[in-house]
C-alpha cells in the first residue's frame, strides 16, 4: 500500500499532468491521468473541473480540426494572393522559389499541423497540411498561368497550353504540399507528449 | 391628346393625332368621299330633301365639307370633344374644308358624344369619323352600346357610316368592329378602300362600314351613283372592296364583340397577329407564354413586353420554391388537409425531380463566388501584378494591330498648296499605342526567324528579301554614281548581301546590319545608314545619288522604332514570366519550347532595333526645300514638276534636276547627260506611283458611295429622332435608342448631328484627296511617256 504522503504527491502529480495533457490536447493521456487521480482519491471537485476542461478542450480541438480542413486551403490561397500582389520587382527567381515553395508552404503546413490534435496519426497531419497547401498552390499557379496566358496571344495551342498549365500546377502543388506536409509532421517535435503519440 | 399639323413645302399638309395620321391632303378626298357619300346616297334614296346629318368626330371639317356638298342636306350637327381640332378646322384647314364651319346649316357641339346623344333627336345619316382608339377609355365609342345608342337616333331609313379599321394590319380588330355593329341588330356592309398615304404609314388597306336598321347588302353598293362629282373616290366601284375571302370571314366568325362590360378591341388593335398560346406549349418553355401576353398600351412594344416578362420570369425562377414550400408546410395547421398533401407532393417532386444535386450546385456556386470575388479584388488592387509575380504586363487590350502610319514609300506630303499630300508620313508622329499591340503570329516561334524571311512586330512572317549594296555600316561614306556634284562614277564595290529581318512598316525594313530601307518600288529604294539617305536601285551595288534627309522624317522613324521596341519589350515580359513558370517542361511540350524560342527571337529583334536606331545617326540639319511650282512628290526629297523635270534635294540643300536626258545641279547649273541608272530608277518610281494612284482612283467611287450611304442612314436617324421629339410634345428627356444605348432624344439628336458633321468632313476629305490624286495622276500620265525621250 502506498504511504499517504506519497499517495498525495502522486495524486497531485497526476492532476497537474492531466491538466497539462488537456492543455496540450493529449486527451488519451489526460484521461489515463484523471483515472489515476481518481484511484488515488483525488478531490471530487478537482476531478469534476478536469472533466469539464477535458470535454471543452476536446470539443474545441475537434472544431479546430474541422476548420483547418475547410478554411486551410482558403487561407493558403489568400497568403499566396498577397504574396503575388506584393512581389517586389527586385525579387529574383531563387528568392521567389524560396518563398513560394519553402517559406509559405512550411508556414501554412506548420500552422495546419498545429491545429490537428497531437494524438492524431502523423500521417493525418501530413495529409491535412499537404491538402491545404497543395490546393492553395494549385489555385495560385492556375490563376497566375491563366492571367499570363491571357496576355500572350498564341493561336492553335490552347489544348497544349492547358496540358502544360495542368501539369505545372499539379507538380507545383505536389511540391509545395509535400513541404507543407513535412512542416506539419514536425509541428509537435518539441511537444512534451510527442513521444507517446501514435505514428 | 397631341395634335400635329405637318405642313409641306408643296402646300399640302398632313394631320397627326397622337402620332396617327388622320389625313394627308394628297389623298384625303378618297377617305372622306368614301366615308360620307355612300351613306348620303343611300339615305337620299329614302328621303331626297331635308336630310338631317350627324357627324361624330371629324373636327377637321373635311367630312363636313363632303356632307355640305351633297344636295338635299338641311342640317348638320357636328359633335367633337376636341376644341383644338375644331379650331384647327375653322382656321388652318379652312382652305381644305372650304370654310364648311361657316355654313349656316352647320351646328358645332364641343361635347362628349355620349352626352350629346342623350338629347332626343333623329338623323337620316350619321357619320362616325372617330380616331382609332389608343386608350381603353377611348374604346367606349366603339362598343355595342354605342352603336345601339346611334341606332336609336336614326330615322327609320337612316344609315350610319363608320370609319373602320384596317382589315389588313389588324384583321381581328376589324372583324371585332363588324361583329359589334351587327350585334346591335343592324345590317352592316364593310368595304375596303386603298388610301396611299395610309399605306405608307403601314396601316394597310383601310375600311368603312355602312350600317342600317333596314336591309343592307354588299350589292347595295353596286347601285351607288353619286349626284355630285367626286374628286378622288370612285363611288361606283366601292362594291369591289366589299368582298372578303372565306378565310377572312372565318376569322371574323371567331372574334368576340366589344362591349363596355367586356372590352376586347384595344388588345386586338395593339397586338397584330398574336401567337396562339396553346400551340406547342411546353411545360418548361416560357417563350410561348411570353409571346401570348398582349400589349395593352400603345407605347408598349412587343420587345418591351418580352423584356419585362423575362425579368419577371427570371425573378420567379430565382425564388427557392423548395424553401417556400417548407415555410408553407410549417403553417400546415391552418391549411386544409388536401392542400397539405398536395404541398408535400410538390416538395417531394422538387427534391427528387428538379434538384437532384442541390447540395453540389450550392457548393459549386459558393466556390465560384469566392473565386470571382478574390480575382476581382486582386485585379482591382494590382491589375498587372496579381497572379503574375510582379511583372508589368500589357494589360487586357483587345486584339488589334493598333498601328497606323505607313511611310507611303517615304513620300512626305507637302505643306505647299497644290502639292501632293498623300501618304502617312507628314512630319507628325504616327499614332501607335504600345498597349494595343499583341504578338499573335508565329514568326518569332519558328526556326525561320533570322534565316529566311522577315517578321513584323505582330509576329507575322513575310517572304525573304535580300538586298545587295555597298556595306560599311555606320559612319561609312558610300561611293555614289552621283556624288559631290560630280558626274558618273564607275561601280567598283563587290557589294554585300544583306537580309531584311524586320518589317517596321509596309514600306520600311530593318536589315540584319541595322540599316533601314524604305522601299519605293520593286527596284528602287531609299537606304538610310550612318545618318545618310541615298537613292538606291536593286540593279546597282552603289547608291544612285544622295538625298537630303528630312529631319522630321528621321524623327518619325526614330519614334516609330522606339515605340515598336517598347511594344515588343512589353510582350516579351509576359512571355518571360510564362517561361519562368513553365520553362522546365520544354523537353515535354513543343509549345513551351516554341515559347522559349519566341522570347529569344524577340530579344534578338530588340537588339536589332537598337542597332537600327544607331544607324539612323545624326543627320545634317537642312531646311526642307519645296519647289515653288506645282509638283508631285515621288519620295522624300524627290519631286516631279509640270514641265517634266524631277528634282532631288541633295544633302547640302541644293537640287539635282533631271528631265531623263540631262541633269544639272540647280536651275542654272551646267547640264550633263543623265546616267541611265538614275533615269531607269526614277521611271520605275513614277510607274509604281502611277499604279498606286490609279488604284486609289478606282476605289474612290466605292469609298464615296459607302460614306454617302452612311450619310443617308444618319439623315434617316436624325429625321426619326426629330419626329419622336415632336410627337412627344418636345419632351427633351424622352428616351430613345441610340445604337445599343438608350438616351434622351435631345442627346440623340445632338450626337446624330455630330455624326452627320463628321460624315460630311470625311466626304470632303476624300474628295480633296481625290482631287489632288487626280492632279498627280494626270501629271504622271503626261510625263511618263516623254521622260528621258
Amino acid at each position: 500500500m502506498t504511504p499517504p504522503d506519497e499517495q498525495a504527491a502522486a495524486r497531485e502529480h497526476a492532476l497537474s499532468r492531466a491538466k497539462v495533457a488537456i492543455h496540450h490536447r493529449h486527451f488519451a493521456e489526460a484521461q489515463r491521468l484523471m483515472d489515476t487521480a481518481a484511484k488515488l482519491q483525488a478531490n471530487r471537485a478537482d476531478l469534476q473541473w478536469l472533466h469539464d476542461e477535458f470535454f471543452i478542450e476536446k470539443r474545441k480541438s475537434e472544431n479546430r480540426e474541422v476548420l483547418t480542413r475547410t478554411l486551410g486551403p482558403i487561407v493558403c490561397g489568400v497568403v499566396y494572393l498577397i504574396f503575388s500582389v506584393n512581389g517586389p520587382r527586385e525579387w529574383t527567381i531563387p528568392v521567389w522559389i524560396s518563398l513560394a515553395f519553402l517559406f509559405i508552404p512550411a508556414m501554412i503546413g506548420f500552422v495546419s499541423g498545429r491545429q490537428i490534435s497531437p494524438e492524431q496519426a502523423i500521417s493525418k497531419r501530413f495529409w491535412t497540411a499537404f491538402r491545404n497547401v497543395a490546393i492553395g498552390m494549385f489555385g495560385y499557379t492556375t490563376m497566375s498561368l491563366i492571367m499570363l496566358r491571357i496576355r500572350i496571344s498564341q493561336p492553335d495551342s490552347s489544348g497544349m497550353v492547358f496540358l502544360v498549365g495542368l501539369l505545372v500546377s499539379m507538380i507545383y502543388a505536389a511540391i509545395a504540399g509535400t513541404i507543407g506536409g513535412l512542416a506539419a509532421k514536425f509541428a509537435y517535435r518539441w511537444d512534451p507528449f510527442e513521444k507517446g503519440a501514435s505514428r | 391628346m397631341s395634335v400635329f399639323l405637318q405642313e409641306r413645302a408643296d402646300g399640302g399638309c398632313a394631320l397627326y393625332i397622337d402620332g396617327d395620321l388622320q389625313f394627308d391632303t394628297t389623298d384625303e378626298a378618297i377617305y372622306h368621299e368614301s366615308l360620307v357619300l355612300p351613306a348620303l346616297i343611300l339615305a337620299a334614296k329614302a328621303k331626297s330633301n331635308g336630310l338631317q346629318v350627324l357627324i361624330c368626330g371629324g373636327g377637321d371639317g373635311l367630312a363636313l365639307r363632303e356632307v355640305l356638298r351633297f344636295p338635299g342636306v338641311d342640317h348638320v350637327d357636328l359633335v367633337d370633344y376636341s376644341n383644338e381640332v375644331v379650331e384647327l378646322g375653322r382656321n388652318e384647314l379652312s382652305r381644305y374644308n372650304l370654310n364648311s364651319f361657316h355654313d349656316n346649316r352647320v351646328q358645332v357641339h364641343i361635347a362628349d358624344a355620349w352626352e350629346f346623344l342623350k338629347a332626343d333627336s333623329k338623323y337620316d345619316a350619321i357619320i362616325v369619323d372617330l380616331t382609332v382608339p389608343k386608350k381603353s377609355e377611348d374604346t367606349t365609342v366603339f362598343t355595342a352600346e354605342w352603336y345601339a345608342c346611334l341606332q336609336q337616333h336614326l330615322t327609320k331609313d337612316g344609315i350610319i357610316s363608320i370609319n373602320g379599321l384596317s382589315p389588313e394590319a389588324t384583321p381581328e380588330a376589324f372583324w371585332c368592329l363588324c361583329n359589334t355593329v351587327k350585334s346591335t341588330g343592324m345590317h352592316s356592309v364593310p368595304f375596303r378602300v386603298c388610301i396611299p398615304s395610309f399605306r405608307e404609314q403601314g396601316y394597310g388597306v383601310w375600311s368603312f362600314l355602312l350600317a342600317s336598321s333596314q336591309l343592307l347588302f354588299a350589292s347595295n353598293l353596286k347601285s351607288l351613283r353619286s349626284p355630285i362629282i367626286t374628286r378622288q373616290a370612285d363611288i361606283s366601284r366601292l362594291h369591289r372592296g366589299a368582298r372578303f375571302s372565306r378565310e377572312s370571314r372565318a376569322l371574323g366568325a371567331r372574334i368576340p364583340i366589344h362591349t363596355i362590360a367586356k372590352p376586347v378591341l384595344l388588345p386586338l388593335i395593339l397586338n397584330q397577329s398574336l401567337p396562339q398560346p396553346e400551340a406547342e406549349f411546353n411545360e418548361f418553355d416560357i417563350e410561348p407564354l411570353i409571346a401570348a401576353i398582349p400589349a395593352l398600351h400603345p407605347q408598349h412594344t412587343r420587345d418591351m413586353i418580352e423584356v419585362l416578362a423575362r425579368q419577371v420570369a427570371g425573378s420567379i425562377k430565382s425564388i427557392d420554391i423548395s424553401k417556400l414550400v417548407d415555410a408553407l408546410l410549417k403553417r400546415v395547421a391552418d391549411l386544409p388537409g388536401k392542400l397539405i398533401r398536395e404541398l408535400r407532393r410538390l416538395k417531394t417532386y422538387l427534391q427528387n425531380a428538379i434538384f437532384p444535386s442541390k447540395g453540389v450546385t450550392r457548393l459549386t456556386a459558393r466556390l465560384f463566388a469566392v473565386l470571382v470575388i478574390t480575382m476581382t479584388l486582386a485585379n482591382a488592387v494590382a491589375p498587372d501584378n496579381a497572379f503574375a509575380k510582379g511583372s508589368a504586363g500589357i494589360g487586357h487590350a483587345s486584339m488589334g494591330r493598333g498601328f497606323s502610319g505607313g511611310f507611303a514609300g517615304g513620300r512626305a506630303g507637302s505643306p505647299s498648296a497644290g502639292g501632293a499630300s498623300r501618304g502617312g508620313f507628314s512630319g507628325s508622329h504616327p499614332t501607335f499605342n504600345t498597349t494595343s499591340v499583341r504578338v499573335s503570329g508565329t514568326g518569332f516561334r519558328g526556326s525561320n526567324y533570322g534565316r529566311s524571311g522577315m517578321t513584323d512586330m505582330y509576329g507575322y512572317h513575310y517572304t525573304p528579301r535580300v538586298y545587295i549594296y555597298c556595306g560599311g555600316g555606320y559612319g561609312h561614306s558610300h561611293p555614289m554614281y552621283i556624288a559631290g556634284h560630280s558626274n558618273y562614277r564607275p561601280q567598283h564595290n563587290p557589294g554585300e548581301q544583306h537580309q531584311a529581318m524586320y518589317v517596321a512598316d509596309e514600306d520600311m525594313l530593318i536589315m540584319d546590319n541595322g540599316d533601314i530601307i524604305i522601299t519605293l518600288s520593286d527596284k528602287a529604294y531609299l537606304l538610310l545608314a550612318g545618318g545618310q539617305l541615298a537613292l538606291m536601285s536593286v540593279n546597282s551595288v552603289d547608291p544612285i545619288c544622295p538625298v537630303g534627309t528630312n529631319p522630321a522624317m528621321l524623327a518619325t522613324i526614330v519614334d516609330e522604332l522606339k515605340s515598336q521596341k517598347l511594344a515588343i519589350q512589353h510582350e516579351t515580359v509576359a512571355r518571360r514570366d510564362w517561361i519562368s513558370w513553365t520553362g522546365w517542361t520544354s523537353a515535354l511540350f513543343a509549345t513551351v519550347k516554341g515559347d522559349k524560342t519566341e522570347v529569344a527571337n524577340m530579344e534578338d529583334l530588340i537588339r536589332r532595333i537598337d542597332l537600327a536606331l544607331k544607324q539612323v545617326g545624326v543627320p545634317a540639319q537642312i531646311a526642307v526645300n519645296v519647289p515653288s511650282t506645282e509638283f508631285t512628290e515621288l519620295f522624300t526629297g524627290g519631286f516631279l514638276r509640270d514641265n517634266g523635270d524631277i528634282l532631288i534635294q541633295q544633302p547640302d540643300g541644293k537640287w539635282l534636276i533631271t528631265d531623263g536626258k540631262t541633269m544639272r545641279f540647280g536651275e542654272t547649273g551646267k547640264s550633263s547627260p543623265c546616267p541611265v541608272e538614275l533615269k531607269a530608277t526614277l521611271m520605275d518610281i513614277m510607274q509604281k506611283l502611277q499604279k498606286e494612284l490609279l488604284g486609289d482612283q478606282n476605289s474612290y467611287a466605292n469609298e464615296l458611295a459607302k460614306l454617302q450611304a452612311e450619310g443617308l442612314t444618319i439623315d434617316r436617324d436624325l429625321s426619326t429622332y426629330n419626329q419622336l421629339y415632336l410627337i412627344n410634345n418636345y419632351d427633351p428627356n424622352y428616351e430613345v435608342d441610340y445604337g445599343t444605348d438608350s438616351m434622351s432624344v435631345f442627346k440623340a439628336i445632338s450626337l446624330t448631328e455630330q455624326d452627320k458633321a463628321d460624315n460630311q468632313k470625311e466626304i470632303a476629305s476624300l474628295e480633296e484627296e481625290h482631287r489632288t490624286g487626280t492632279a498627280d495622276l494626270q501629271r504622271l500620265n503626261m510625263i511618263i511617256p516623254i521622260f528621258g525621250r
